[in-house]
């Protein structure tokens, strides 16, 4: 039973060490690229690009800010940085570097809380963490972030009017819908099938039965 | 017949041998039912309950605030409590195919297994079905799926699968027991409580143990083994074309309903050597459940396993090769994924087929280890096949993630929790041996269970007791706890010399008899 129990425990800590795994590297090399953003000058106030409009707002210490990239694909780049008032003083801006900045999106429909996680990147040496981002439904998506354990979500806001597109050109087709080669035959499949799973339901109830209305009968018959 | 007599007569009459043999099966079959629960056990019942009760809470929170609060979002849509439902119901499978198996190809030592492996089946299903609800997120819509069933979905076959196989589980469980409620029943007798003497009459049918009852018996449990094959078959074939059926790059993939039934197999024989290993160890069954069930168990796990590695290789060479989809494979392999994936690699395939392979390493201690590795490994494949695919874009570049929270890994703890808290209090109703069988199989069916070695000593003890202090000297047990029989004392040494039949203490042993 000792050896039970030391191997349940062994094993729990393999299992946790592939859950912190997944969680700790949430958004390696593709996310955690702070420093060659694109989005300095998206960091704070009001801005628009590409058709895109954006809102920012920001707290004492931190602002975050959204825009379209260039990097080759239909992403946002979401960013926090210093603000300006924070930025001024080189003690505060060390103070921010590699903290832990987790992403939200603002909604309702993964989260009563109206806060949906979307990822999580380090600060750099500047006090600036980005995290690419692709929204995927249409209309205005607002973000929010927030730093370890601080409080400031709420005030680090920020609104861009962000377009999904149902068939962008260039992707490939077979990502869409097509008729399926089975279209033909689905209607005689489903019946086929819904028959193999009465017959199942019969066999394994009808067993039942048997045994249960017999197996009495036979003890009584002896 | 008299009804309360303590062994109910067979149709074949006993020999002494039998009875013997019949009484210590009972005893230890009904010792968790007879003997007063050990701090030990309520303890672990208290620590089980409390981590059920500690899920039940993070499921109520999860629905207060959403999907989030588990760590998904827009593009982490399907991902731990999946991932659950495929590896609890994946061990389900394994406990009762290989219940089913072993009975339809007449192995008679699978009898000290089958009783746990059965109730392990209908335990981790149970668990595994309920993990749908989590999963759902808004549990309130689940009977949508029968008012507005789909039939060209794999989720409304899923669910109909599930539920068959539920069913059957159950029914497969409840049969053999018919006459273990009887015997335990009669067993008992007095010390049984009215009601609990109410409940096993009513559930054992008036069984008798006559020819006809045994008949309607075996040809019953015969049909529900074969059916109960390719059912488990088509449910977790139906689970992967729930992946299988999308169009995502790692999941649209033709390998898929093999692979999951293997690795439900796969888990599912690992499962049932921890389980015995835990039953063997927390009720005192070495006399019964001896190393060579684990060592019969162990092979059949091993080649599973080695089909699980090759199919895991031709799903990845074949989409690798191509090249066309194969962002996932790099994140699995290499990215952020590659942790857990290797740590698969390790623990659910390298590890037990060593053990399995080294022959110092193939015992109990052994192969419950490389058993218990491949049930976490197993669990952490599944998530390594949901996550990477689901969080690959469509379109453009951009990956999703996805978190785990105190909510998702509390759900999850809860669901493991769960069935050793069912199958210990399952265990304190009913016989964890199943009675019947095992007297069935009798004392020649655990002979079988010999290891090589003591039958090359057991031949010199039925020589005539020749060298018999060097057999003593050289195996104090006389290699007969692998055997399932009581080492032999002193006391019941000398007459092995002068009389060819061996009495070990729990029966005795015919030179014929030996196979």
């Amino acid at each position: 039973m000792r050896f039970l129990t030391k191997m349940v425990s062994g094993f729990a800590l393999v299992a946790l060490a592939s859950v912190v795994s997944l969680s700790l590297s949430s958004l390696p090399a593709w996310a955690a690229s702070g420093g060659t953003t694109t989005t300095s000058s998206m960091q704070m106030g009001t801005g628009s690009s590409n058709g895109y409009s954006s809102t920012a707002t920001s707290s004492s210490e931190l602002s975050l800010g959204a825009a379209l990239t260039k990097t080759g694909s239909d992403q946002l780049t979401l960013s926090v940085s210093p603000s300006p008032q924070a930025a001024a003083n080189p003690a505060v801006v060390k103070s921010l570097a590699g903290q832990v900045v987790t992403f939200y999106v603002k909604t309702k429909v993964f989260s009563g809380d109206g806060m949906m996680a979307v990822g999580t990147a380090t600060t750099n040496a500047s006090g600036v963490a980005t995290l690419n981002y692709m929204p995927t439904w249409t209309g205005v998506t607002d973000f929010a972030a927030q730093m370890g354990a601080t409080s400031t979500m709420g005030a680090m806001s920020t609104s861009l009017n962000y377009n999904v597109l149902k068939d962008p050109t260039g992707v490939p087709s077979q990502y869409f819908e097509s008729q399926r080669p089975l279209h033909g035959i689905a209607t005689v499949l489903v019946k086929f099938l819904i028959g193999i799973a009465a017959a199942v339901w019969l066999i394994l109830l009808g067993t039942l039965a048997v045994v249960l209305f017999r197996m009495p009968r036979l003890g009584r018959s002896q | 017949m008299d009804k309360n007599s303590p062994i109910p007569p067979r149709d074949d009459n006993y020999s002494d041998t039998e009875s013997a043999w019949a009484v210590d099966v009972r005893e230890a079959a009904t010792r968790g039912m007879t003997q007063k629960a050990s701090r030990k056990w309520w303890l672990a019942i208290a620590l089980l309950s409390l981590m059920v009760l500690a899920g039940v809470y993070a499921w109520y929170y999860q629905l207060k605030h959403g999907m989030a609060s588990a760590g998904y979002n827009d593009q982490a849509f399907w991902a731990v409590y999946i991932a659950d439902v495929i590896a609890f119901i994946g061990v389900s499978y394994g406990g009762a195919v290989i219940s089913a198996i072993l009975r339809l190809t007449g192995q008679s030592w699978r009898a000290p297994l089958t009783r746990i492996a059965e109730g392990m089946a209908l335990a981790t299903v149970i668990v595994g079905a309920m993990f749908i609800f989590p999963h759902l997120g808004r549990p309130e819509r689940f009977m949508n799926i029968v008012y507005y069933a789909n039939w060209s979905s794999p989720l409304v076959w899923d669910f109909l699968a599930i539920m068959t196989y539920t069913v059957a589980t159950i029914i497969f469980f409840y049969i053999p027991l018919i006459p273990d409620l009887a015997i335990v029943n009669r067993h008992l007798g007095s010390s049984n409580s009215p009601m609990r003497r109410k409940i096993y009459s009513a559930l054992s049918l008036n069984w008798m143990g006559n020819k006809r009852q045994r008949r309607l018996l075996h040809g019953s449990l015969t049909l529900i083994s074969l059916v109960i094959i390719p059912l488990a078959v088509s449910v977790h074939s139906v689970l992967s074309w729930a992946f299988a059926l999308t169009s995502r790059p790692g999941w649209a993939e033709t390998v898929f309903p093999p692979y999951f039934v293997i690795a439900a197999l796969y888990s599912g024989t690992a499962l049932v050597i921890v389980t015995a290993a835990a039953f063997r160890s927390g009720y005192k069954l070495q006399r019964f459940i001896t190393q060579r069930h684990f060592v019969r168990i162990g092979y059949l796990m091993a080649a599973l396993g080695l089909v699980y590695l090759y199919l895991t290789f031709a799903d990845m060479a074949t989409e690798g090769y191509t090249g066309i989809t194969t962002g996932w494979i790099t994140q699995t392999i290499t990215g952020r994924y590659a942790i857990p994936f290797w740590i698969y690699v390790l623990f659910g395939e390298l590890i037990p087929i060593v053990v399995v392979a080294v022959k110092k390493f193939r015992n109990i201690k052994g192969l419950t280890f490389a058993a218990g590795g491949v049930v976490v490994a197993l669990w952490i494949k599944r998530l390594v096949i949901v996550l990477p695919p689901a969080t690959q874009p469509l379109i453009g570049s951009y990956w999703g993630a996805y978190h785990f929270t105190w909510v998702s890994i509390t759900i999850t703890l809860a669901g493991v929790a769960a069935v050793p808290l069912i199958l210990m209090v399952m265990f304190r109703l009913i016989p964890i041996l199943s009675i019947e069988e095992m007297e069935e199989a009798g004392p020649i069916g655990s002979i079988e269970q010999i290891s090589d070695k003591t039958e090359k000593y057991q031949d010199t003890l039925l020589a005539g007791g020749r060298n018999l202090e060097h057999v003593k000297q050289k195996t104090p047990s006389a290699g007969l706890q692998m055997s399932g029989v009581d080492p032999i004392s002193p006391q019941t040494t000398p007459a092995l010399a002068v009389n060819p039949n061996v009495n070990t203490g729990g029966f005795s042993i015919n030179p014929g008899e030996i196979r």
